[in-house]
């Protein structure tokens, strides 16, 4: 490659600069923040246990159901069920005239973890990766604006606080997960914008000068 | 997760996880409902009566935990609390809401029922227990595979719908267990909702377990596809829907 005259050598080397390095920082940006993708094993710290305890028992079940996925015998619920028994701790023993224990409160009745777990579930993150990444800003500014719908088996039974708080924080969890993975999906745009405006300008200054 | 991995599953979301069509069968059914919730910080039971008219037409009277009943009719919610005289009322989300009872859909699902607009069948076989199995390719608007949908069937009916990927993870699963006649229609008296992450990893589990199942009550005294009844003197809250 030859160029006319010495500005425009560095210029075609300052734009393959600045491609190169916008290309380096948002791989460094959006590497990391795709790995923390949401899943049982990214929830908050108290979901965190419970949800590890549930993947070990089930791990055999994930492995086994990628090629036959009609074959597994046994319902999920029920595998759920027993590991959730299994990883209880066991009932102590109380003498008969001792007063009865305060029972334990249940797991559904912290509705902050029970949002936040569903959002893993349910927010659609591909959906919104692409449209951050078909959008750029609008994208994420949509994926901030928009709330999620919380499901609604989640609310079939609760109390009003209870569904107050959840749905809440589901939202706000939601946008959240929603906004990052506009992020992600602008970000991979822009790696794939830049390397196709590198190759662009590369082209371009090789055919004029 | 690899790139091919994430666009893929997009366009899986996008096309392939979408409910059955809300097929009602005749008349729809009314049964006690026994609702159980699994997930990583839950375990929940509810207990009440169900009237099913379609996926989006349904009343729920809860009795346990929480007396509540619950109005859904063509996307909006509305829950009623008449002990506590307050009402809550869920705004019609702006895209809809496709996957509200996304479980209880499958209901009244026929064969037919199962699949999309965007699917072709590109499998059929027998199992080993005498079950018909058909697999069908989901595929974006330019044609291009997006995921499987697998079905089987047995003499009853639907009994199985397993929604997979184009990595071959398993992303939803739903069981339907022995059906009861009612009407023109057969209604599982168990249906398992199965949700799993895109490594294949279990997140949720759903269980609806159904009692007393028969016909819908007449249009005069049935309340599912009506509007919610509201006690007069209850406060109005907005539910974040």
């Amino acid at each position: 490659m030859s160029f006319a005259n010495k500005s425009m050598g560095a210029r075609f080397f300052a734009n393959m600069a600045f491609a190169i390095a916008t290309f380096a920082a948002c791989s460094l940006l959006y590497v990391p923040v795709l790995r923390a993708e949401i899943t049982a094993d990214s929830l908050s710290p108290a979901v965190q246990p419970r949800a590890a305890v549930l993947n070990t028992a089930t791990d055999t079940l994930a492995s086994s159901e990628r090629t036959s996925p009609l074959d597994a015998t046994q319902p999920l619920f029920d595998r759920l069920a027993q590991a959730q028994e299994e990883a209880a701790p066991p009932t102590p023993q109380t003498p008969a005239t001792a007063p009865a224990a305060v029972p334990a409160p249940a797991a559904s009745s912290n509705p902050i973890a029970a949002a936040t777990a569903d959002v893993g579930v349910h927010v659609n993150s591909m959906l919104w990766g692409l449209l951050g990444c078909a959008t750029g800003l609008i994208g994420i500014l949509i994926a901030y604006l928009v709330p999620p719908t919380p499901p609604a088996t989640s609310l079939v039974g609760k109390d009003p606080g209870y569904i107050a708080t959840y749905t809440s924080t589901y939202q706000d969890v939601g946008k959240k997960a929603q906004g990052k993975a506009a992020i992600i999906g602008c970000l991979i745009g822009n790696v794939v914008g830049g390397a196709v405006w590198l190759i662009y300008t590369a082209a371009v200054t090789a055919t004029l000068y | 997760m690899r790139l091919t991995t994430y666009l893929s599953a997009l366009a899986l979301l996008i096309v392939g996880l979408v409910p059955p069509r809300a097929h009602a069968a005749e008349g729809g059914f009314t049964a006690t409902f026994e609702l159980e919730v699994l997930a990583a910080t839950e375990r929940s039971k509810s207990v009440g009566t169900l009237e099913f008219k379609d996926a989006l037409a349904l009343f729920m009277d809860v009795t346990e935990p929480t007396r509540q009943q619950v109005f859904y009719l063509n996307g909006r919610i509305t829950l009623v609390y008449p002990e506590q005289k307050i009402v809550m009322e869920g705004k019609y989300p702006p895209a809809g809401s496709p996957l509200a009872f996304d479980t209880l859909s499958f209901a009244t699902t026929r064969l037919g029922d199962t699949t999309t607009d965007r699917a072709r069948l590109v499998e059929t076989t027998t199992s080993d227990a005498g079950k018909l199995r058909q697999r069908w390719e989901v595929v974006d608007l330019k044609g291009k595979a997006a995921g499987e949908i697998h079905v089987e069937e047995g003499p009853g009916g639907v009994e199985m719908v397993a929604i997979v990927d184009t990595d071959g993870v398993v992303r939803r699963r739903y069981r339907m267990g022995t059906r009861v006649p009612v009407g023109e229609a057969a209604i599982p008296q168990q249906i398992d909702g199965e949700y799993f992450d895109v490594h294949g990893q279990p997140l949720r589990a759903e269980r609806w377990t159904f009692t007393d199942i028969a016909p819908l009550p007449p249009e005069g005294t049935r309340r599912a596809g009506k509007e919610a009844v509201r006690p007069p003197d209850a406060e109005v809250r907005e539910l974040n829907w």
